[in-house]
């Protein structure tokens, strides 16, 4: 029997005109259907049942009475009235060139661009920079072919960014060292690195090269001048979703110098290869199901939970301490309103400071557990300085964010985006989805 | 029927507009208007056409039955839809059909007779790519239309909208044997126009709708069953749909039969707009436009209107009876579902809803009775309600709470203020009952709370007991008439205990004819009704009339009487949401540019904490606080409540024992003020210390000579620093942690009894 | 109070207090840490400081952003 879970809106993938759509269980799982008068139906798999989806949704209002007309289509205008959330992120492409050229890509590189002066992003930069409260993303194309990188993280810096982070692929920060130096004491906070898998078959697959061997040399040199590395697999169905319990625990082994793994389901925006079906998707809950089955006890479905600060959707988070026997000490646990406190930071405030604390390194270099894995005396947990310690230190967290694309946008999830991409042309803050959204050729 | 099943059943939220439910083909009119305002003819024409099949023909054609429904018609004219209609048919840009992109399908449809009707239903049979044979007598399509429109019109139309449709048009072929056709095709739609043959189908009486023939897979409709031509164009697009139900399943479905809409409009407050008149018959796109702001989007939305809590939260009773619905009864694996637990606490209960709603649904007590189950199941945050429940406690504990009866043979009457204003100010009960004494000798008084904090906190046993203790004191003074000053205490008597005679404070105080001073200064002001007193039409009259004897005039507030609001306290749901209850408040202090006279001490305290002059109608009655006063703290409330005791026991009853309370707390304002803003209560402080004291468990600082103690009190640990001054106590610190500090019984053999007040 | 200029001593015992393992528990978990206490009774003193310091910050670490 079908039963409607959800109305919102959506967008056709062939014109992108906004139509309203349905989250509809049938068979087992939620699937997006929609309509537009022109195209025809559409329909996409958008959670599995592996976990409630209702409880997964918990306080979120849907839609009603919607009066945004123009929504997704906000590249002139900005964030309109009805969005929900302040910036807690903002991403900056300091460049539209890449040293490669994966399957994959949302930005959907280009060689042939001109990049902008470093003045030139310094001017842009000041434009949205609120001293204390940005957390900026340095973004592209491949942000280490400049090599005045460290010169726009200075910057950024200079201009009371909170935290500075770069999203890469790590090859540079690979071969080059002192790029990594100089990026350090420019005030770099921390990288989010492109992350795949723990076999090079699947670097070919996805880039083309073998990459697996640079990528653990990038993370030494970060880890030797401080700079706390999160890794971030791409998930895409059929080349690395058997991969992902290997990424966790070379993950957590190597902590302190990785704080975290970032998973990214395969979504289809950018530079996409197909359009795709059912089957080349991976929903959240399949996501959490697949971590919590090849973790091999490592991590458990309750402590991961829906993000907050966002739409319970888009992501899901969990925080750990990483032990020196090598497991992961949980923090996260599934609470009620009863104990949470009412601040009077927004929500978007609130996950910033407590991203950014988790990801940064703090002085101190020694590893997280010994490196023969031997179960070796755990430090007490029950020690309040060795807790904070420890949590400050071996903070670990595995989080996914489920970007979103023409065939699965959810206006409902759209509106409470706190991830803002910085818009060259108007010079507006737009919501990462609206930003990089890809209608069918 | 309880509220839920009310809502459930009779709310009208999901009613149509009058116009969809008088339209044949039940067009979704708003959203069409919706296009139209926004110019948007392409989308607007495609809906159309969508739901009706030939836009041209039916443009021209339809009777508008929803005119005569139209609520515009009461005020000045009803919408001219079909001029909207033929505007979008004229100024779509694109009027292609849809080529639906579908796999043919291996089934046979007969359609007999071209008249419109057949052909609505051949088309969309056609669209779903079923194979359609239309058989006509004649040698002509289009049937009856030749007699309504020109060819021009309906032979164009009908060509545009089968242009990316195959189907067998076979003319100049009557059928004389209808079991041939039935043998050879899946099913057949007989339409054979007016005084057409039905070839003896048609089984007994005719009802609405096209008609399932005597023989299985057979339908009739259109104007052979009488009906004009839009009808049958209607009729003929519903057939296509019930073949194809027919065809999947293999049963002979019904055509829906729709009951007219319950639907009930507010129509006060809509201005006299004049219908657009075109100059030469058909709208331009700014009159099409302009036509569709007049439409008022007919929903029921009584409660929605009124209702803050369901504005803020966007939310109508059935979205609301669901989310709490999923909450109490989850069906998940992760058990007890949080998502309504804060809406639950967030209801002011305040009755508006019930007021407004024209099917008499109570939101506010379904969320109450929603509340009571939660907590059965103990799945609501304690936090919410604790403080006020220890409030409670508190005003029946004997620090706050006294029964007097005067020596008198019976009593008539007892004077019941309430729990929160005495807290407020102790004038409130000691300067009328001193009027009651006099006037009314044996008036008794009880200090106590009605239990009104329990049942918002969604305890029914604990307001059962509360009831029960009631009652017994009631009986004992021999069945008084009650006399409150609080509106909520009598709101939930008149509910709980209605056996219980009552009046209010106000009105007894006017009839007993009290003498009104004269205010020292004239203003204008406006008299605020509590939301718990909206029926009490007597007790509005009399308090406007006790304020223009002080002098003042009064300008009436937007919302009073029976359509009073919230001030914010109904519910005491100030701890489980804060930022509701703020803007509430101010939104209540903005409704009125002067000064308000309330009768409720605590809407007198909430509007007094965001700074609005107010005074309660005591105030202008007995001379007491004047329009700037500020409200009292929560330690202040109690020491109030404690003085009251205390000085009336004394006076009224020569009772000394409470003289040798509570040892007084002194400290300098910034210590008060960190109090405060922390919560934490001088009771609490006072209990730390009195547990320090008759233990002996306290630490001693040897350079300053100030005692440090703790103690748990519910689920936090305070600490305080302190030391004796006399009988009382100086306090330097307070502070405290949730972390809870674990004892261990035995301090390694040296001590063997934990610590514990005796 | 000036936490440098102090002294504490239990008042019961008469006794200075000495740093020794204090118990606490939230919200599930169980954690110790070192303070002042009576060496004959075992009480315990917890200033100002470390309950609005590193105890809130276990209290937010546990009770999630």
């Amino acid at each position: 029997m079908d039963k409607i879970i959800r109305e919102t809106y959506s967008v056709c993938p062939v014109c992108g005109a906004q139509i309203m759509a349905q989250l509809i269980c049938t068979d087992g799982c939620v699937y997006m259907q929609k309509r537009c008068a022109e195209h025809g139906d559409f329909s996409t798999i958008v959670w599995k049942n592996n976990y409630d989806l209702i409880s997964w949704y918990g306080n979120v209002e849907p839609i009603s009475d919607w009066k945004c007309l123009y929504c997704p289509r906000c590249m002139e205008a900005g964030l309109c009235t009805n969005h929900l959330n302040d910036t807690c992120c903002v991403l900056f492409e300091v460049t539209s060139r890449c040293n490669l050229r994966c399957k994959f890509c949302f930005a959907d590189n280009h060689q042939d661009i001109e990049d902008l002066s470093v003045n030139e992003l310094r001017i842009r930069m000041y434009s949205f920079v609120k001293p204390g409260r940005t957390l900026i993303q340095l973004s592209g194309g491949e942000p280490t072919v400049r090599d005045d990188l460290p010169e726009i993280v200075k910057c950024a810096v200079d201009l009371g960014c909170r935290y500075v982070q770069l999203n890469s692929n790590a090859i540079r920060l690979a071969e080059d060292e002192d790029y990594v130096r100089r990026l350090a004491e420019a005030g770099l906070s921390f990288v989010f690195m492109q992350f795949d898998g723990m076999n090079d078959d699947i670097y070919i697959k996805l880039c083309g090269r073998l990459l697996l061997n640079i990528k653990k040399k990038a993370i030494e040199n970060c880890a030797k001048y401080g700079i706390g590395v999160t890794l971030v697999p791409t998930v895409v169905p059929g080349v690395n979703t058997e991969d992902i319990g290997n990424i966790l625990r070379f993950a957590v082994y190597s902590s302190p110098a990785v704080r975290g793994v970032h998973f990214q389901p395969v979504t289809y925006m950018g530079r996409i290869p197909f359009v795709p079906d059912d089957s080349l998707r991976c929903t959240l809950d399949e996501l959490i199901a697949i971590i919590v089955s090849q973790s091999c006890g490592l991590v458990m479905a309750e402590n991961l939970q829906p993000s907050r600060c966002d739409h319970p959707l888009c992501g899901f988070h969990g925080d750990f301490v990483v032990q020196k026997d090598g497991k992961l000490f949980p923090l996260t646990q599934k609470r009620g309103d009863a104990e949470c406190c009412c601040g009077s930071e927004s929500p978007a405030v609130r996950n910033r400071e407590f991203v950014g604390r988790r990801w940064k390194r703090v002085a101190g270099h020694e590893a997280a557990s010994c490196c023969c894995y031997q179960a070796e005396k755990d430090g007490d947990m029950t020690d309040i300085d060795y807790f904070l310690d420890r949590v400050k230190k071996f903070g670990f967290t595995i989080t996914s964010m489920a970007f979103q694309d023409a065939e699965n946008i959810d206006l409902e999830r759209l509106r409470m985006c706190s991830l803002h991409v910085y818009d060259f042309k108007s010079g507006k803050l737009v919501p990462f989805c609206a930003h990089y959204l890809t209608l069918r050729k | 029927m309880d509220d839920k099943e009310k809502i459930k059943n009779c709310c009208l939220e999901k009613e149509v507009a009058p116009c969809v439910s008088a339209c044949p083909f039940r067009f979704d009119v708003r959203e069409f208007i919706s296009r139209v305002r926004r110019g948007n003819f392409n989308l607007a024409y495609r809906l159309y056409s969508n739901a009706v099949g030939f836009p041209c023909v039916v443009s021209e054609l339809c009777g508008e039955e929803c005119a005569y429904v139209c609520p515009r018609k009461h005020i000045d004219r009803p919408i001219g839809l079909r001029m909207i209609e033929l505007a979008a048919v004229a100024y779509a840009s694109n009027k292609r059909p849809n080529d639906y992109n579908l796999p043919k399908k291996n089934k046979k449809i007969a359609v007999i007779g071209a008249g419109i009707s057949g052909l609505a239903c051949a088309l969309r049979l056609a669209n779903k790519k079923y194979d359609v044979t239309v058989l006509e007598k004649s040698g002509r399509i289009g049937g009856n239309l030749w007699n309504k429109l020109s060819p021009d019109i309906f032979l164009k139309e009908i060509k545009l909208q089968f242009e990316n449709e195959e189907y067998e048009l076979l003319l100049n072929q009557e059928v004389t044997d209808i079991d041939k056709i039935t043998v050879q095709y899946d099913a057949v739609y007989i339409a054979t126009g007016c005084k057409g043959t039905d070839f003896g189908l048609i089984p007994g009486d005719v009802e609405n709708g096209p008609v399932r023939g005597s023989v299985k897979g057979v339908y009739l409709g259109g104007e052979m069953l009488g009906g004009d031509t839009v009808k049958a164009i209607a009729e003929g697009l519903e057939t296509a749909t019930l073949i194809e139900g027919y065809i999947k399943t293999e049963n002979m479905q019904k055509p829906h039969k729709y009951l007219p809409t319950r639907i009930k409009l507010n129509l006060s407050g809509l201005k006299r707009e004049e219908r657009i008149v075109s100059a030469n018959g058909l709208y331009t796109k700014q009159e099409a436009s302009a036509e569709a702001w007049r439409c008022i989007e007919c929903r029921c939305d009584f409660c929605m209107r009124s209702c803050d809590m369901m504005e803020y939260f966007k939310k109508t009773p059935k979205m609301i009876e669901e989310e709490v619905h999923a909450t109490i009864f989850p069906g998940s694996i992760d058990g007890n579902g949080t998502m309504a637990t804060r809406l639950i606490s967030t209801c002011n209960q305040c009755g508006l809803c019930k007021e407004a709603c024209p099917e008499d649904i109570d939101v506010g007590m379904f969320l109450r009775q929603s509340h009571i189950a939660m907590k059965k199941k103990d799945a609501m945050p304690w936090v919410y309600h604790k403080f006020w429940l220890r409030d409670m406690e508190f005003a029946d504990s004997g620090r706050a709470s006294f029964v007097y009866a005067p020596d008198t043979k019976r009593h008539r009457f007892v004077f019941f203020p309430g729990c929160q204003v005495g807290g407020s100010d102790p004038d409130y009960v000691i300067k009328p009952y001193e009027f009651l004494l006099e006037k009314l000798p044996d008036t008794a008084l009880m200090l106590m709370c009605c239990g009104a904090p329990a049942l918002w906190a969604g305890d029914e046993p604990l307001y059962k007991k509360s009831c029960e203790k009631i009652t017994a004191e009631w009986e004992k003074l021999g069945r008084p008439v009650f006399i409150f000053a609080c509106p909520t205490c009598m709101k939930f008597f008149h509910e709980y205990m209605p056996e219980i005679k009552d009046v209010m404070l106000v009105d007894r105080l006017a009839e007993l004819g009290i003498d009104v001073p004269e205010a020292n200064d004239s203003c204008l002001v406006s008299v605020f009704d509590p939301c718990s007193c909206r029926d009490q039409t007597s007790t509005h009259k009399n308090v406007r009339e006790l304020v223009k004897k002080t002098g003042y005039s009064i300008e009436p507030l937007g919302h009073e009487g029976k359509d009073a609001r919230c001030c914010s306290w109904g519910g005491q749901i100030s701890i489980a949401n804060p930022p509701y209850t703020q803007w509430i408040v101010k939104k209540r202090i903005s409704e009125g540019k002067h000064p308000y006279v309330v009768y409720c001490s605590n809407c007198r305290d909430v509007f007094a904490g965001e700074g609005k002059p107010v005074r309660h109608i005591l105030d202008l009655l007995f001379r007491l606080r004047g329009w700037n006063a500020l409200p009292p703290t929560f330690s202040e409330r109690r020491r109030n409540r404690e003085y009251l005791k205390k000085k009336l026991a004394l006076e009224l009853a020569g009772d000394r024992s409470c003289e040798t309370m509570k040892p007084k707390l002194i400290m300098d304002v910034e210590t008060a003020a960190k109090l405060n803003k922390t919560k934490i209560l001088e009771d609490d402080v006072l209990d730390v210390i009195s547990f320090c004291e008759m233990t002996g468990r306290k630490l001693i600082d040897e350079y300053t000579g100030h005692f440090t103690g703790y103690a748990e009190i519910e689920h936090m640990t305070f600490w305080v620093e302190y030391a004796l001054d006399g009988d009382n106590f100086r306090i330097f610190n307070a502070y405290g942690h949730r972390m809870k500090i674990e004892l261990e019984e035995v301090w390694n053999g040296r001590k063997q009894v934990k610590d514990e007040m005796r | 109070m000036d936490e440098n200029k102090s002294r504490m001593k239990c008042a019961r015992c008469n006794v200075e207090l000495v740093p020794a393992k204090a118990h606490f528990s939230y919200l599930g978990h169980m954690f110790h840490t070192e303070v002042q206490r009576c060496p004959e009774c075992g009480q315990v003193f917890i200033p100002e400081s470390l309950a609005s310091g590193r105890m809130t910050e276990v209290e937010t670490s546990i009770e999630d952003k």
